[in-house]
């Protein structure tokens, strides 16, 4: 229930957040803090230091439209996503999932950037983000870069983001959403998805991403490309995804239920897209 | 009066809305100590060294013991010679159990402190299950006691020619998975016996008893103690256990001069506090083709974990004398055997013994259905016990004697309620859509023994007695306070039992002050468990009111110069005589009451209170028809409970506001059992399921919206005609949802599924009924 | 380890403590301020009995530093009151019977409140939904749904509000 010590740093601006990221002893960014203080409290983890990136809000929440594209700051909680007209328009599918994440309270203080730094492998918008083939813009104390969200997505709760770096914003593509599905399984209400598949249809394919049936969440390539070439891939999408996942034996399921959920919700997600 | 059976809005609600509740974390006052344990990560090891140097290092670390520092005091109160020790001795059973306790000037540095003890361990082999503690060779966990086992009582073998005779037999093996009770407020203990008399506040559902054992623990006069169980945030029977931090914490108060606070955490907690069910149940039943039972075999196991509690040992004896449930089954015969894992003890959790005889009736029921294809619901009507065989002495046990019921008219009101034929015209309709998702219907005609209870049955769970006590004292001003030996945990004791004693009196529900749990204003008590409350103090005040209530009777008569026997009681006020206007009120005659020279001659003074130590001739049996329907997702296996409806019979109902309240809980928790909770080990013996992120307590939008009704039907044992309706919910519960969900899939014939009856569960057993065909 | 004054306004009241960084803010408003309304009931933010409104939004003050609370306004169980007058959300639960032992209580009042500021007349399957982080074990829900409904159905008198 209490920690063990640390240090809080309260950000004052960006660059002072990536300086003391890079310089703080055992230095450890706190945005939301859902998933870092129960790891804390349980003393399943530690920190040296926290630095504190709430009162960067000012400048990392928002939703905002540049050129084509959409940019949700870093630390724009899942409770603005939800109700965004921006997000919802452009982006429901975000939108949709952003709803079912944790609870309530936890929808308060959880954000997007937040997610996807955890990157745990049950977390529900690293799937989301990749079936949009979102782009992650990046600060360094020395520099800002842009991965794509395959690019940042490693493990289960790893990224490819070095110490000192914090995702700023998020940038999502306009591709014309024709058509979209969030098929979330889980056993309880509150819990994190047992198996998840996100789905979005526009002009140029459909994306499909499935969560927590791999060390990360994972784009269904083949099931893409076979419905890229025309096809109609029911039958055979166990085989089309079973190259794409590895799932684990869990508290809340097999990897063999697992596999098959990630079939049915993918088959549910496509004939929901349209 | 007639303020009995109404919706009384509760008295306790205002403090407990505003933030003003006084539970006992609320209470501690600067300068208390924290206590806080270390516990072991094995599951079963040979303690060889605790090092506390590390721990005492830090700055603010007060003390440091091992079992070693307890050796004057005995081990925990339990059957011998599973006992407990306060701390592991030499040797770990279950993991988490207590090495070492420490105490801090605060929360943060006991957090601390508690991981710079240096424990080595030998780990030894885990027994987590009961096949691996039942195995010939199976490593042993108490040497007095072989084989794992405390008690083994066998099946009376005459059975089996019962069974030989019946045209059919069926074998069914049952599982009631092991749950976590899970007050929402954790075993919490403030003890302070800094001055001459030791008061604790404790998180507990029966303070005198606590007392009468910690003060002969400890060595010191009842009367040098002071027991508070304040509020307390939920109990399900599992805040009535000999917890060490009951008996540590005042020894570390007293030896080291500070107010001790002992607050678990959730993942303590759900290690130390103790477990439920974890019971298996092996039926063998003789049937014949109209789906009538001609015999009934079962051998209950039950798991008491790595020490033996003494409720817990009592669970398999309550599932063995409720294992005919509400039939009547010409041959019954059963046994149990306790048997030693390294897992968490066991003990009481909601309904204690009897949710896990309904299980095993209830689902025997409809195996029995299922074979013979008699309609479930019918072959219930053809095995009840008739209305007109009450008083009726069940087959199962001597002590079982059914009080009163009308099982055949529960179940016509549930289906009633349900629409069942509407139902099953559905479900046909569906099993042919290969799109509609399945739907099932599943009953549960349940019937538990409750309201403990007569003189004898609580000794045997270590209980001083079995009566309850309660005093009413009327003062001067013509309010009344009574005192209760019942300790409420939610149930709404200051309400409902002001309704009683007003029903009475015709004293207004506000001027009637209810307390309770606490062993110096409060005579004696037993506790607040078992369904027991109403039927127990709530009758003893009754009884102490209709008392009170004649004995001013004739000091108004004397005020009124009248006949006392012609006086009249309405509204609150004594009649000279029915529908004379002259008449005295409450305050009038109590005040004369404490005035002798306003008393009839030989009335002395201070007359209007009375004590009473209610006795109960008899158990009481609270029944019900419960009936689930629930939707199966044919793809994913997921179970969606669609309807839920449940009709009780408590007897007579109090407060019906409160009555629904306890059964809709009940009913939440046995559906959680039936579709969520499951306390989990790996092969290993560590427990998987710590927190509450893995330990699946519903939240609102799990849990459907139910429908309720009423069968009752007035207990002859007392006066009120109440049965008790505490644990109701939870009895019935799980065998109406596993019921539904096998149901759902009868058609392919599946006829068993364990709980919690999780998707993948079902995905499994559509999967292998396919294949089978 | 360092340490921090935390200025925040609780119930209308500011108050200044110092406190360690790890401090929760629950911790804050259980020990050094006295107001023990707010319960904790577990260690993994699942069960929502320490939901305290901060500047209005429902948040589990068990996962939060009290420190990241500095400079705003943290509504607990016992500021929802005014005066004398309960909240309709309280009044709800008396009159519906939405609680029993009352240790969730606290949380799942906040948190209905919140929900009532935000959505005034919320249907049986919103205040489900809205409610997901609280767990109660002795209600079953029903009643404390039934409160919120009452809530709504009876907002606050205007001319006791004005």
């Amino acid at each position: 229930m209490i920690p063990t010590t640390f240090d809080y740093l309260r950000a004052t601006d960006l660059d002072a957040a990536v300086e003391a990221l890079a310089t703080a002893p055992g230095a450890r960014a706190l945005a939301g803090g859902h998933s870092l203080l129960p790891a804390l409290k349980l003393r399943r983890e530690s920190a040296g230091t926290l630095v504190d990136l709430w009162p960067l809000r000012g400048e990392l929440a928002g939703v905002r439209r540049d050129g084509d594209e959409l940019v949700i700051g870093a630390l724009t909680r899942y409770v603005e996503l939800e109700t965004d007209p921006l997000v919802t328009e452009r982006l429901p599918l975000l939108a949709h999932a952003a709803h079912q994440v944790g609870d309530t309270q936890v929808r308060r203080r959880g954000n997007i950037g937040g997610s996807l730094a955890f990157a745990a492998r049950a977390g529900d918008l690293p799937g989301v983000v990749l079936a949009l083939d979102g782009r992650i813009v990046v600060q360094g104390r020395t520099a800002r870069r842009e991965l794509s969200i395959d690019e940042l997505l490693v493990g289960d709760q790893q990224t490819a983001l070095a110490d000192d770096e914090l995702i700023v914003e998020v940038r999502f593509p306009d591709r014309g959403c024709l058509g979209w599905s969030y098929q979330r399984f889980t056993r309880r209400t509150q819990d994190w998805p047992t198996v998840a598949v996100s789905c979005v249809r526009s002009e140029a394919g459909t994306c499909v991403a499935l969560t927590n049936v791999a060390a990360r969440a994972v784009r269904a390539g083949a099931l893409e490309a076979a419905l890229a070439a025309g096809s109609s891939p029911n039958g055979d999408l166990a085989a089309l995804l079973g190259e794409a996942i590895d799932p684990v034996d869990d508290l809340k399921a097999s990897a063999d239920y697992r596999r098959h959920l990630a079939a049915v919700l993918t088959r549910r997600a496509l004939v929901a897209a349209g | 009066m007639g303020l009995i059976g109404s919706p009384v809005v509760r008295k306790e609600d205002h403090r407990l809305i505003t933030g003003q509740g006084t539970f006992t974390d609320d209470l501690v006052g600067p300068g208390t100590a924290v206590m806080r344990y270390v516990l072991s990560p094995h599951p079963h090891a040979r303690v060889t060294a605790i090092d506390p140097a590390p721990a005492l290092a830090l700055d603010g670390v007060i003390a440091v013991h091992t079992v070693e520092d307890f050796g004057d005091y005995p081990d925990l109160p339990g059957p011998e010679p599973a006992a407990r020790p306060v701390l592991a001795r030499d040797r770990v059973r279950f993991h988490g159990e207590p090495v070492a306790v420490v105490l801090a000037r605060s929360a943060s540095i006991a957090a601390d402190a508690i991981e710079a003890v240096e424990v080595t361990y030998e780990p030894l082999p885990a027994v987590p299950t009961l096949a691996e503690a039942l195995a010939p060779d199976a490593v042993q966990l108490h040497e007095l006691l072989p084989g794992n086992r405390l008690m083994d009582v066998p099946v009376d073998g005459d059975i089996e020619e019962a069974l030989a005779a019946a045209p059919h037999r069926a074998e069914l093996h049952l599982v009631n998975n092991r749950c976590a009770p899970t007050a929402i407020e954790p075993m919490t203990v403030l003890a302070d016996w800094t001055g001459a008399r030791l008061e604790l506040h404790a998180s507990f559902q029966a303070p005198h008893h606590l007392r009468n054992y910690l003060t002969e623990w400890l060595g010191i006069p009842q009367s040098h103690c002071r027991i508070v169980a304040p509020d307390v945030g939920g109990g399900f029977g599992s805040k009535i256990q000999w917890y060490p931090e009951l008996f540590i914490a005042p020894l570390l108060s007293r030896w080291h001069g500070v107010a001790v606070r002992s607050v678990l955490t959730r993942s303590e907690a759900l290690k130390l506090m103790y477990h439920g069910r974890a019971q298996e149940q092996d039926i063998e039943v003789g049937f014949d083709d109209e789906g009538r039972i001609h015999a009934l075999k079962m051998l209950v196991t039950q798991d008491l974990g790595g020490y033996a509690d003494v409720t817990g040992a009592g669970l398999p004896v309550l599932t063995t004398w409720m294992a005919a449930g509400c039939y009547r089954i010409p041959h019954v015969a059963t046994g149990f055997r306790h048997v030693f894992t390294t897992t968490s003890p066991v003990s009481s959790y909601r309904g204690a013994g009897r949710p896990e005889a309904t299980y095993a009736i209830e689902r025997t029921i409809d195996l029995v259905a299922d074979l013979t294809g008699v309609d479930a619901a019918e072959v219930r009507m053809r095995n009840f016990i008739p209305p007109d065989a009450f008083p009726f002495a069940q087959n199962t046990h001597e002590a079982v004697v059914y009080d009163s019921g009308d099982f055949p008219a529960a179940l016509t009101k549930l289906l009633e309620l349900m629409d069942y034929d509407t139902l099953k015209a559905e479900q046909a309709e569906r099993r042919e859509d290969p799109d509609a998702p399945l739907l099932g219907i599943g009953f549960s005609t349940w019937l538990e023994i409750a309201g403990f209870g007569p003189n004898g049955s609580l000794e045997g769970f270590g209980h001083l007695a079995s009566w309850e006590s309660v005093n009413l004292r009327i003062l001067p001003d013509g309010t009344a306070l009574v005192t209760s030996g019942t300790s409420p945990h939610g149930q709404g004791h200051q309400t409902m039992l002001a309704q009683i004693a007003s029903d009475v009196l015709g004293i207004e529900v506000e001027a009637i002050t209810v307390r309770h749990g606490d062993t110096d204003t409060v005579q004696q008590g037993t506790g607040t468990f078992g369904s027991r409350s109403v039927s127990t103090a709530g009758v003893g005040l009754h009884r102490a009111a209709t008392a009170v209530a004649e004995r001013a009777r004739r000091i108004a008569a004397h005020l009124l110069e009248a006949d006392p026997d012609a006086i009249v009681l309405s509204d609150g006020r004594f009649h000279r005589q029915a529908d004379d206007e002259a008449s005295v009120g409450w305050a009038e005659v109590a005040t004369a009451s404490f005035q002798p020279l306003q008393l009839p001659e030989g009335t002395p003074a201070g007359t209007l209170e009375e004590q009473v130590y209610q006795e109960s001739p008899n158990f009481t049996y609270p029944s019900g028809a419960y009936g689930c329907v629930v939707e199966v997702d044919r793809d994913t296996g997921q179970v969606q409970v669609r309807s839920y409806v449940a009709v009780d019979d408590c007897g007579a109902v109090i407060n019906p506001l409160i009555a629904d309240g306890q059964v809709h809980g009940g009913m939440t928790q046995g559906i959680a059992q039936a579709l969520y909770e499951h306390v989990r080990y790996d092969d290993d013996g560590h427990l998987l399921t710590e927190t509450l992120e893995d330990y699946l307590v519903p939240t609102a939008p799990d849990i459907p919206r139910f429908v309720t009704g009423r069968a009752d039907t007035p207990t002859p044992n007392n006066e009120l005609g109440a049965k008790g309706i505490g644990e109701s919910g939870a009895v019935g519960s799980p065998p109406a949802v596993v019921n539904a969900v096998i149901d759902t899939l009868s058609h392919l014939g599946v006829r068993a599924l364990d709980m919690p009856v999780t998707p993948e569960r079902v995905w499994t057993a559509l999967n292998e009924a396919k294949a089978a065909r | 380890m360092s340490t921090h004054e935390v200025n925040v306004a609780v119930n209308g009241t500011p108050t200044a403590t110092t406190v360690e960084a790890r401090t929760l803010l629950v911790q804050l408003l259980r020990g050094p301020l006295g107001l023990t309304g707010t319960h904790v009931g577990c260690d993994t933010t699942n069960c929502g009995a320490c939901t305290v409104l901060i500047d209005g939004e429902p948040v589990k003050s068990c996962t939060v530093l009290a420190v990241q609370a500095d400079g705003s306004e943290v509504t607990t169980v016992e500021g929802l009151a005014d005066g004398e007058q309960l909240a309709p959300v309280q009044e709800g639960f008396r009159q519906c019977h939405g609680l029993q032992c009352g240790f969730c209580t606290p949380g799942v009042l906040t948190t209905a409140a919140a929900l009532l500021e935000q959505t005034p007349d919320p249907d049986e399957a919103q205040i489900r939904d809205y409610l997901d982080g609280c767990m109660c074990r002795c209600t079953g829900y029903q009643m404390i749904v039934d409160s919120v409904r009452w809530a709504a159905e009876h907002p606050a008198d205007e001319e006791v509000a004005s």
